[in-house]
């Protein structure tokens, strides 16, 4: 049986949690785009916050990973989860350089040239929802 | 202190052992981040078409699969809901478990009804006529949505059947229930029986013999015993499909009450470049 909530629930955190400092530090526009590193030292690190597992805790069971990155145009930080599963096929490790790209409705997140995650913006992370109808 | 932004990056992946979304292909692997944009794209569009129309309830089709071959250019269907409780133009919908000869109803946002590696990024918007519009809601919002919902799901099931059910055809029987001037339908064989009276026609599919035992043997949502064998051993397979229901919809609209702009019969069609 699949648990329709599992990805969706990701998504819909994605959006209430990401702060309004990222939407300003993103420049929005088809084209815009920005280069986010790794920061981290000590490894990716399981998403235990608070904001995550109200979210997907028992969804996802502690499978996302979060990545600390540094926007290098704002020099601030960011801290980006996602699925372990995502990072190790993709082969991220601290110190590597991750992109990001801007669309109207989000933002793909790309290593190597290769987008690996696409997270949705705040308004459009609703719209991937997806729950059984009542009973 | 500099303050940590954070987001949640939804790569949208599943893990070796991750279960699938359902009415999705149920292969171990994550729906691309392409998909994604691409699918909150055309949900975004969608969406504002629909504010621009504003009906309380429409009906919405998606081009999942390649069906030039028989005709048809939507594949699904389901009914989108203004003031649905799970949020805002609301998807309700039947979806089939990863392939097995089971179904299950589910709600779900514009964006997520796109994500299904569609073959086409298009959408078809119809309104509907009274009662139907206004009846809807009420029985889409709660466990009335279950109704007409049979559990044993046959991809090609005969819609004057109850053996089996497709997704189109829960939406349709639910749809009859909501079209009956006289709201007297509360079962699965009086909603077909008055579909018939009101002159429905199912779409009708050439399928020979070979390919029926093949998906017959390899596909557990696949069945073709509900099928009449007069139709059958013809290789005539009629099935409940998103034209059909549409064109059951434009033949009430002319004879229809209409409340709302657009009214209904008339197909918008949304479609990313």
């Amino acid at each position: 049986m699949q648990l329709p909530a599992y990805v969706l629930a990701a998504v819909l955190a994605a959006s209430l949690h990401a702060a309004p400092a990222q939407a300003q530090s993103s420049t929005r526009g088809s084209d815009s785009s920005s280069m986010l590193s790794t920061i981290v030292t000590s490894g990716i690190v399981l998403l235990p916050s608070l904001m995550v597992v109200h979210a997907i805790d028992s969804s996802t069971q502690g499978s996302h990973a979060r990545v600390r990155v540094a926007d290098r145009q704002t020099g601030r930080p960011m801290d980006v989860d996602i699925p372990k599963a995502t990072l190790a096929q993709a082969g991220v490790k601290p110190g590597d350089t991750l992109h990001s790209r801007n669309d109207a409705n989000g933002q793909y997140v790309a290593h190597n040239g290769r987008d690996i995650a696409y997270v949705p913006a705040k308004n459009s992370a609703p719209m991937l929802r997806q729950a059984p109808a009542p009973r | 202190m500099t303050p940590t932004m954070r987001a949640l990056a939804a790569a949208l992946l599943f893990a070796a052992a991750a279960p699938a979304l359902a009415g999705r292909p149920c292969v171990e692997v994550a729906p691309k981040p392409d998909a994604v944009g691409k699918a909150l794209a055309l949900g975004n569009q969608v969406q504002a078409v629909l504010e621009e129309l504003n009906p309380p309830v429409a009906l919405i089709a998606r081009a999942g699969q390649n069906l030039d071959q028989y005709g048809l250019t939507y594949s699904h269907m389901a009914f989108v809901m203004r003031d649905h409780p799970n949020g805002r133009w609301s998807i309700v919908h039947v979806l089939n478990k990863c392939g097995t000869a089971e179904s299950d109803l589910f709600v779900e946002g514009l964006g997520a009804f796109f994500l299904d590696d569609p073959y086409r990024l298009v959408a078809g918007i119809m309104l509907l006529p009274e009662p139907a519009a206004s009846r809807l809601p009420a029985i889409l919002a709660g466990t009335e949505a279950r109704r007409m919902h049979g559990a044993r799901y046959s991809m090609l099931a005969y819609p004057f059947s109850t053996m089996y059910q497709n997704s189109n055809g829960w939406l349709l029987e639910t749809l009859a229930r909501a079209l009956d001037p006289e709201n007297r339908i509360d079962t699965r064989e009086a909603a077909q029986s008055y579909l018939k009276l009101r002159g429905y026609q199912p779409t009708e599919l050439r399928i020979g013999t070979f390919t029926r035992l093949g998906g017959r043997m390899f596909r557990a949502n696949i069945a073709f015993d509900d099928h009449p064998g007069e139709l059958r051993w013809n290789d005539r397979i009629q099935t409940a499909t998103v034209e059909s229901v549409f064109r059951l919809i434009e033949a009430e609209a002319p004879i229809a009450k209409c409340a709302q702009k657009g009214c209904g019969g008339k197909l918008v069609a949304v479609e990313l470049p």
